[in-house]
């Protein structure tokens, strides 16, 4: 299949699917303890609007969104706050969450209502509908979405780009929704499209994917639409799901150093976003089930299912059915840019996707630089990593600068290559430190 | 409670590490070994191999116990500078040659702080240092199959001119290319058997163990400046070590640049020094020499800083 890519760096890594592409997305029934941390997206954290021991329902407003930069959180299953206080968080390590026990009665907020979207529905109520539902980017970095579909008046966007790359190994999510949610993918586009009138569309899927590439194109042929949409196929290469590979993959544009893909005219959605976005204008769900993908070497059972957002994740575990091999390593996201997690009693957030069970640990013993260059041609910021290493040592930070630290994306690309095992990123995010304390000082 | 481990990302990493690009470069010197140790016979060559290689990874382990450093003398990388300086002296010499040679070349490594950290090819130090200290023995070559000795053709081409190469090889320049190219001529070991060094290249390539750049521009610069200056190109890098040397020695990966622009300006400058000592110098060879000369002005040729994608030029206003 003729494909484009973006250059330079980036590289085909194993990309470790193959437990997990084939399986359907499993509906898991949601578990007895519920943690919603009040900071699931890019942003201002939310304020809680619910008392411990309060009821609660399915799709209920429990926390308030503080500002534009932020977003709304719905509980996603029916029962009673529990308490509001400090939890274990996934990526922050700790913070406040609402605890929602349980009650199985499964019942629906009664104000969960499809907007009149066909009738009487603009950009500005539309903007805002997607802003109580709570919607934020799922493909992990959780910009919240609102902000992303209303581009400053200054600005004109000509193409939309829908991100089916999925590069991280073992995830498997993306590629799922992309055939089992055909309907609601195209419908997710189609409601975009009709706001924003874009001139150009392009779903970009990598080639591990061809199944999905042809389902798409498949249905578009079943399904005629008057958008102008390609799709196109994309090489197998890692970090191609970032927001700015993809944009020079799919366009060839440059964003430039510091700016949104709005500078060049671009805006960027996950399937998985698309989908929510589909279910809240069509039925007035908000965002309260993602899809993730739960592998890794150590799950009895890999599998793509569909959770409530703050199913916890030994709940999951349980759900695979346990462990076949003693796991090490505990990772929230893909296995390159994911999280590692302390135990199991973190909660999915919006962003999670995917929870991966590592049974052996990276190598920790740090070998000297033998200059082989992998770093700098992997690099898809076009960086030299090996000098932040040199710099670092030397506790030189204002060097680092000077060799452009801030552009790096953290794909982990350097680290994962360097053939004397030296964990360059870890470097890369020191030098990144330092130099933000300096300047706040 | 179960804890799991705290590592930061990523958490895989790839197979690929300093002891199997190492050997990665070990096995692309065996079909070039095996056509020397056929051509000048195993006994002359074998011991002289293998000896090299042990006195490299002994002095190595040495250095690391008595400067206390991390113990990696079996990382692969001794072997190659081992192996290397071994390829790189004419058979039949004395055994204790190699020895000391090997042990100079990792003394020359460890004395800047081991691998990663030295100036130098450790491999050609150690022959600079034998071809320096040593004239007779490094300079006395072996006419293939037999036992007679014999010059290089480089050294009959310094005194006797094309005219005396040709007549070395019955007069007949299809005849040369010929042997020269299958190795049929006096050399060391390794930089004799032409098809086994391409093959070698291939490997290295093939891997993406190392970059075309390097080898490349080294070769069409040597190429150009011996047909700029009146001698058969052909002949030119088909003689002497500039194939071995360009391909395994010029991009050992320490001391060769890492930048794609600075590697061509580096084999540049490989191949322009090489042709420069072997006309203007008093020596017939000069890939060693070229070589070590260049390793000098890598640290200056990475001195840039690369700008990232996306770089705009800030306007001055």
């Amino acid at each position: 299949m003729k494909s484009k890519t973006f250059q330079p760096g980036g590289m085909h890594i194993p990309d470790l699917k193959d437990q997990t592409k084939h399986k359907n997305i499993e509906n898991m029934p949601s578990g007895k303890n519920l943690l919603y941390p009040l900071s699931q997206h890019v942003g201002i954290p939310a304020e809680p609007i619910v008392e411990p021991g309060q009821e609660v329902s399915i799709g209920q407003l429990i926390a308030k969104a503080q500002g534009d930069f932020s977003s709304n959180i719905h509980a996603s299953v029916s029962g009673i706050v529990k308490d509001i206080k400090e939890y274990p968080h996934p990526i922050a390590g700790l913070g406040t969450a609402i605890h929602v026990e349980n009650n199985f009665q499964d019942t629906y907020h009664p104000s969960l209502k499809a907007p009149q979207f066909e009738t009487k529905m603009d950009l500005a109520s539309f903007v805002s509908h997607i802003q109580a539902s709570g919607i934020v980017g799922m493909g992990g970095a959780t910009f919240p979405t609102h902000l992303k579909l209303n581009p400053p008046p200054d600005v004109t966007v000509d193409t939309y780009i829908v991100n089916g790359a999925e590069c991280e190994p073992y995830l498997t999510c993306d590629h799922r929704l992309m055939l089992e949610k055909t309907r609601e993918l195209f419908d997710g586009i189609q409601i975009v499209q009709s706001f924003l009138h874009f001139e150009n569309i392009i779903i970009g899927i990598e080639c591990n994917k061809v199944d999905a590439i042809e389902h798409l194109k498949k249905y578009m042929q079943d399904n005629p639409m008057e958008m102008p949409i390609q799709i196109i196929p994309l090489a197998k290469k890692y970090p191609q799901g970032a927001e700015k590979s993809l944009i020079k993959a799919t366009t060839n544009r440059v964003v430039p150093i510091g700016k949104l893909p709005f500078a060049v005219g671009c805006i960027v959605q996950n399937v998985g976003t698309l989908i929510a976005l589909s279910e809240s204008i069509r039925e007035g769900t908000p965002m309260i089930h993602r899809v993730l993908t739960a592998s890794g070497d150590c799950l009895q059972e890999p599998k793509n299912i569909r959770v409530p957002i703050g199913t916890l994740l030994s709940d999951i575990v349980t759900f695979c059915g346990g462990f076949s091999k003693e796991p090490k390593e505990l990772v929230f996201g893909g296995p390159m840019m994911g999280i590692n997690q302390r135990s199991q009693d973190v909660p999915v957030l919006k962003g999670t996707s995917g929870i991966i069970f590592l049974s052996t640990l990276e190598p920790l013993q740090e070998g000297s630089c033998i200059r082989c260059g992998r770093c700098i041609t992997n690099c898809p910021a076009g960086l030299m990593p090996y000098r932040f290493v040199e710099v670092a040592k030397k506790n030189s930070f204002d060097e680092s600068n000077r060799y452009f630290v801030n552009s790096c994306i953290e794909c982990g690309l350097c680290t994962y290559n360097c053939p004397a095992r030296i964990p360059i990123l870890n470097y890369i995010r020191v030098s990144k430190q330092e130099i933000k304390r300096k300047r706040s000082r | 409670m179960k804890h799991y481990v705290i590592t930061a990302s990523p958490h895989i990493r790839s197979k690929i590490n300093t002891a199997f690009l190492m050997n990665m470069v070990s096995i692309s010197l065996l079909p070039a070994t095996l056509g020397g140790i056929v051509i000048f016979g195993w006994s002359n060559t074998i011991p002289l191999i293998l000896l090299s290689i042990v006195s490299a990874v002994l002095s190595e382990a040495l250095f690391q116990k008595m400067l206390k450093l991390p113990m990696t003398y079996l990382d692969g990388s001794a072997v190659v500078t081992g192996f290397l300086l071994a390829l790189c002296c004419p058979p039949s010499i004395p055994l204790w040659l190699p020895v000391l040679g090997s042990f100079f070349a990792i003394f020359s490594k460890q004395v800047f702080g081991g691998l990663g950290h030295n100036p130098f090819n450790p491999a050609l130090i150690g022959r600079a240092f034998l071809v320096l200290s040593f004239p007779a023995h490094m300079t006395s070559w072996m006419k293939p199959f037999d036992v007679v000795t014999t010059s290089t053709p480089l050294a009959i081409y310094a005194g006797k001119g094309m005219e005396g190469v040709l007549n070395a090889f019955q007069g007949s320049s299809s005849v040369m290319y010929n042997n020269m190219f299958l190795g049929l001529r006096g050399g060391c070991i390794g930089e004799v058997f032409i098809p086994g060094i391409l093959v070698g290249l291939a490997i290295l390539l093939v891997t993406k163990t190392i970059k075309w750049y390097i080898p490349l521009t080294y070769i069409a610069t040597v190429f150009f400046f011996s047909w700029m200056l009146g001698m058969d190109p052909i002949f030119s890098i088909l003689s002497g070590g500039v194939l071995f040397g360009a391909f395994f020695m010029a991009t050992d990966y320490v001391t060769s640049p890492m930048l794609p622009q600075s590697k061509i300006i580096y084999g540049f400058g490989c191949g322009f020094l090489n042709v420069m000592i072997r006309f203007f110098a008093n020596m017939p060879e000069g890939t060693t020499f070229a070589i070590l000369l260049m390793n000098v002005i890598t640290p200056l040729l990475d001195n840039r800083i690369k700008k990232p994608v996306g770089f705009i030029k800030e306007k001055v206003s």
